[in-house]
C-alpha cells in the first residue's frame, strides 16, 4: 500500500470513530517544475512538492468537510475533528450517501516513467523552444507570459463503503500567452496551449507556432459592417465558448437547481442533428483521463448528445442520489474541495468537409478565433467582443475585424449549426473542429 | 535592467479583521443567513431557482526579506453572493446581488442585510424576465460606480501593470501624456482613505513593500504612472508601487492591483441622467475582459434606456465594448456620489487575488453589443 492510501485508510478509520456514519478520503500528491516566461524573457523556475488530503464526513445525512496540506497525522486529526463537527451541525439530506464500490480498469497512457527522470534543464528547454518558436514566425511577436510545466503525482481514495483505490500520473503542459506589436498597431491578446502524459510527446512548438500565427493574423484589422448570419467557430472558439456553456446545461446539479434550460430534455432535441458530443475518460492518453474519478468511480465513454439528441446529464452521486439513478463518474476536483461535477475528455466527432470548403460556402459571416465574452450560462445569451476574427464576404476571407460585436444565443445556435470541418484539433482535453452556426448577430464598429 | 529596484521595507504588525470580526459568529449563524437568503428568494412568485454563498478567507501571512522587510500580515476577506433565476419570455434571466469586503459583519452588510440582498437580487431577475434585447449600436452611456470600478481595473489597470508595459501595452512609452479627460483622475491604493474596508486593501505587498499612499495612476487625464514590482520599476525606472501579490504560499508575486478608482467629479448624481438627451444608463458590473491594445468587453446586469434625461426601458444581456482610452478621453460628465462596487470575487491574472474597483456616475461614448434585427 503506498503512502497516500495508508494517510487514507487511517483518516477514515479516525472519522468512522470521531462519530461519522460515512466517511470518504481523496487524497493527492505530486512535485512539479515548471518555467515561466514573462516580457519575450525566461522569467522563474519553480520547483515544489505538494500533498493533498481531504475528507468528506457524514453524520445523520449531514456533510462536513475539511482538507489539510500535509499527510502528517496529528494534522489529520484535526481535519477530520473539523469534518465531522461540521457535518453534526449541517443541514440533513437523504442525498447524502456515499457511492457503493464498482469494478475499476485501468486506463492506459496517463503514466509515463520517464517522466521520473524529466530534469529541470529539460523544462528549460522546452520553455526556451516556446518563445524561440513563437518569435520565428514574425519578429512583431512578443510574448507576454508563458510557462512549461512538467508534474507527476498520485491520487488515492479510500471510503468507508469499501472504495479503494490509487493512480500514479504523469503531465506536461505548456501555454504561451502574447501579441504581435506593428509600431503604433498593437494587436488582440491570443494564446494557446496543450498537454500530454508522454515524454516523446512533448512537442510546444505547434501551439507555439499557432499562437503567433493567430497574433499577427489580429492586425492590420478593419471594420466589418453589421449583419445578422453565418458564424465560424474555430477549434478554440469552440472549446472557450460552446464547450464551456454545454457542460454548465448538462450538469446536473444546474438542472436539479433549475438553471438548465436541458432540464426535462433527455431523449429531445437539443442541437442539430449535425451534432454529436461524448465524454470519455477512459480515451489512452486523454488528458482528462483517468481509471476513477473524484469518488472513486471508473470512467465511461458516454454520449451526452446524440445526432443533437440529448442522452446524458454529468452526474457526480449526490445528484445521482437526488435523481435515484447512478453516477457517471463526473465527480471533478481536487482533494482541497468537496466532488463537483466535470468533463473528461470532451469530444466532438469531425465532419467530412475542409474547412476552406466551408468558408466557401458563406455569403457573409465572421470566422472568430477569439471571441472576449462571458455567455449567461441559464439563458445562452453572449454578447461579446471579437478578439481575433475575420470578416467573410462571398466565400472568401477578405479581412481581419477590430471593433466587433457578436451577440446570440448559443442554445438556439447549437440547433442552429449546419456543419462540422473535416479537421478536428485536441487542445488539451477538447478534441473539437471547426463549427458552422447561423444566427450569429454581428454589431460593426 | 534586471535586478530590483530598492524601497523602503515594511516592519511591524497589521491585522484588518473588522469591527465585528466573524470569528465571534458561529458558523451555524453564518448558515442561518445563507438558508434565510435562500428561502427568501425560492418562496417569491415566479423564481424557479436561488443560490446564496458566504464564503470568508482568514489570511495570515509574514515575510522576510534579506532587505529588512519583517511584516505579519492578518486579513479577514468576506463575500456573500445571491443569486436568483426567474423565467420569462422562454429564457431563464439571473437577477445577482453580491458584496465582498476586508473586514468583518458590519463592513460585510453595511449597505444592507442578506434578506435585503434577496429581495434586490429578486427584483432585478423578475425585471430581466421582461426585458428585451438591446439593438447594438455606438452611444452614450451613464456607468454606475460597479461599471466605473470594472473599467477603472480591467480596461485600464490591466494595461498599466509593469509586465504587460514591457510586453508592449498599449500605454507603453506613453507616461506624461494626454490618456483621458481632465475630468478623469484614477489609482490604486492598498490602503484607499476613501474607504479602508474596501476588498482589495492590504497594507504591505508580498515583496513586503508597503502600500502607502497608493499609486495616481492617471491625473487630470495625463498617465502618470505604471504599476509594479520591484522589478519591473527598476526596469522602467520608477518608484516601486507595492503592487506584487501572491494569493497562496505556492504563488510566486506577479504584478497585481488592489483597489483601483476612478475619484469623484462635481456632478449630482441625478444631474448625469437629467443631463443626458439619448442615451443609456448601465447598471451592475458583470464579467470583464480588456487587452493588449485596450480594447475591453464588460457585461452589465442592468442597462436602461435614457430619453430626455428620463430613465426608461430595462434591456437583458447587453455588453460594452470601445477602445479604452478612446473612451476615457470622452468622459463629459462624473458625479459625486463615490463607492467601492467590485469586491466580491477574484481577479484571475495566473492566480486568484481579492481586488476592489469603483467611482461615482461617469458618463461617456461606448458600443452596445445587442442584436440586429
Amino acid at each position: 500500500m503506498s503512502d497516500l492510501l495508508a494517510a487514507c485508510e487511517y483518516a477514515v478509520k479516525k472519522a468512522l470513530k470521531a462519530g461519522a456514519d460515512e466517511a470518504e478520503v481523496f487524497a493527492g500528491s505530486g512535485r512539479e517544475t515548471a518555467v515561466f516566461l514573462q516580457d519575450n524573457d525566461i522569467k522563474i523556475g519553480r520547483t515544489q512538492a505538494s500533498d493533498q488530503l481531504g475528507i468528506r464526513a457524514f453524520r445523520k445525512t449531514g456533510l462536513g468537510f475539511s482538507s489539510v496540506n500535509s499527510l502528517d497525522r496529528k494534522r489529520i486529526d484535526s481535519a477530520v475533528t473539523a469534518a465531522v463537527a461540521l457535518a453534526s451541525t449541517a443541514p440533513r439530506d437523504p442525498a447524502n450517501r456515499l457511492a457503493d464500490p464498482l469494478p475499476l480498469h485501468a486506463v492506459k497512457g496517463i503514466y509515463d516513467e520517464a517522466a521520473e527522470g524529466f530534469t529541470t534543464e529539460q523544462a528549460l528547454k522546452n520553455a526556451s523552444t516556446l518563445l524561440r518558436e513563437a518569435k520565428a514566425v514574425d519578429p512583431r511577436i512578443t510574448v507576454d507570459s508563458g510557462q512549461f510545466e512538467s508534474a507527476i503525482g498520485e491520487k488515492a481514495i479510500v471510503t468507508s463503503t469499501g472504495i479503494q483505490a490509487s493512480e500514479r500520473r504523469s503531465s506536461f503542459d505548456w501555454f504561451v500567452f502574447g501579441m504581435a506589436v506593428d509600431g503604433s498597431e498593437v494587436s488582440a491578446f491570443q494564446y494557446e496551449f496543450d498537454a500530454t502524459h508522454q515524454v516523446d510527446e512533448v512537442d510546444v512548438a505547434p501551439a507555439a507556432r499557432l499562437f503567433a500565427e493567430k497574433a499577427v493574423g489580429s492586425l492590420g484589422t478593419k471594420k466589418c459592417p453589421s449583419f445578422k448570419g453565418t458564424v465560424i467557430f474555430t477549434p478554440g472558439t469552440v472549446q472557450d465558448l460552446l464547450a464551456s456553456t454545454v457542460e454548465a446545461a448538462v450538469d446536473a446539479g444546474s438542472v436539479q437547481r433549475g438553471m438548465s434550460p436541458f432540464a426535462g430534455k433527455l431523449g429531445k432535441p437539443v442541437a442539430s442533428t449535425t451534432l454529436t458530443i461524448l465524454d470519455d475518460g477512459t480515451l489512452p492518453g486523454g488528458i482528462g483521463s483517468s481509471t476513477f474519478d473524484r469518488e472513486g468511480l471508473p470512467h465511461h465513454n458516454l454520449p451526452i448528445v446524440e445526432k443533437g439528441v440529448l442522452r446524458s446529464y454529468l452526474y457526480n452521486t449526490y445528484t445521482a442520489n437526488k435523481d435515484k439513478r447512478k453516477s457517471t463518474a463526473s465527480a471533478d476536483g481536487s482533494a482541497r474541495s468537496v466532488p463537483a461535477i466535470g468533463p473528461s475528455n470532451f469530444i466532438i466527432p469531425p465532419g467530412r468537409r475542409p474547412l476552406d470548403d466551408l468558408v466557401a460556402d458563406v455569403k457573409q459571416g465572421l470566422l472568430v478565433t477569439r471571441l472576449s465574452a462571458f455567455p449567461e450560462p441559464v439563458s445562452g445569451n453572449f454578447s461579446g467582443v471579437v478578439k481575433g476574427g475575420a470578416y467573410i464576404e462571398k466565400g472568401e476571407i477578405r479581412h481581419p475585424v477590430r471593433e466587433t460585436m457578436l451577440s446570440g444565443n448559443l442554445y438556439e445556435m447549437l440547433g442552429s449549426v449546419t456543419a462540422l470541418s473535416r479537421e478536428q484539433q485536441k487542445i488539451a482535453n477538447y478534441f473539437v473542429p471547426h463549427i458552422v452556426l447561423e444566427g450569429g448577430s454581428v454589431t460593426g464598429g | 535592467m534586471a535586478g530590483l529596484a530598492d524601497r523602503k521595507p515594511a516592519t511591524g504588525k497589521f491585522a484588518a479583521t473588522g469591527k465585528d470580526p466573524l470569528s465571534k459568529h458561529s458558523f451555524e449563524e453564518k448558515m442561518a443567513v445563507v438558508r434565510e437568503t435562500d428561502k427568501a428568494v425560492r418562496k417569491t412568485k415566479g423564481i424557479v431557482s436561488s443560490t446564496a454563498l458566504w464564503r470568508e478567507f482568514l489570511d495570515r501571512k509574514i515575510i522576510v526579506s534579506t532587505d529588512g522587510a519583517r511584516v505579519d500580515l492578518q486579513y479577514c476577506k468576506p463575500d456573500f453572493a445571491v443569486i436568483a433565476v426567474a423565467e420569462g419570455g422562454g429564457e431563464k434571466v439571473r437577477g445577482a446581488e453580491a458584496c465582498g469586503v476586508t473586514g468583518g459583519w458590519k463592513e460585510l452588510f453595511r449597505k444592507g442585510d442578506h434578506l435585503e440582498m434577496a429581495k434586490a437580487a429578486v427584483t432585478q431577475a423578475q425585471a430581466l424576465a421582461k426585458a428585451k434585447h438591446v439593438k447594438g449600436e455606438r452611444a452614450t452611456v451613464i456607468l454606475d460606480p460597479s461599471m466605473v470600478g470594472l473599467l477603472s481595473h480591467e480596461a485600464v489597470g490591466h494595461t498599466v501593470e509593469g509586465d504587460f508595459v514591457l510586453s508592449g501595452s498599449v500605454v507603453k512609452g506613453k507616461v506624461g501624456e494626454r490618456v483621458a479627460s481632465d475630468l478623469v483622475t484614477l489609482r490604486d491604493s492598498g490602503n484607499p482613505k476613501e474607504d479602508p474596508a474596501a476588498a482589495g486593501t492590504i497594507f504591505a505587498d508580498d515583496e513586503g513593500t508597503p502600500c502607502g499612499a497608493g499609486t495616481t495612476v492617471i491625473e487630470k487625464g495625463f498617465l502618470r504612472s505604471y504599476l509594479h514590482d520591484r522589478e519591473t520599476a527598476l526596469s522602467l525606472g520608477q518608484p516601486v508601487t507595492g503592487n506584487a501579490r501572491a494569493f497562496e504560499h505556492t504563488d510566486e508575486p506577479i504584478i497585481r492591483m488592489t483597489n483601483t478608482y476612478i475619484l469623484p467629479g462635481d456632478w449630482k448624481d441625478d444631474e448625469v441622467v437629467e443631463d443626458t438627451k439619448d442615451g443609456y444608463l448601465i447598471k451592475g458590473a458583470g464579467g470583464g475582459q480588456a487587452d493588449a491594445n485596450g480594447e475591453f468587453m464588460f457585461m452589465a446586469q442592468e442597462t436602461y434606456r435614457v430619453r430626455k434625461g428620463v430613465v426608461g426601458e430595462l434591456f437583458k444581456s447587453v455588453t460594452l465594448s470601445g477602445q479604452t482610452f478612446d473612451l476615457l478621453k470622452s468622459v463629459d460628465a462624473i458625479s459625486r456620489g463615490f463607492k467601492f462596487d467590485l469586491g466580491s470575487g477574484f481577479c484571475g491574472k495566473f492566480q486568484a487575488a481579492r481586488v476592489d474597483g469603483g467611482g461615482a456616475f461617469l458618463r461617456c461614448q461606448a458600443i452596445l453589443g445587442g442584436r440586429q434585427g
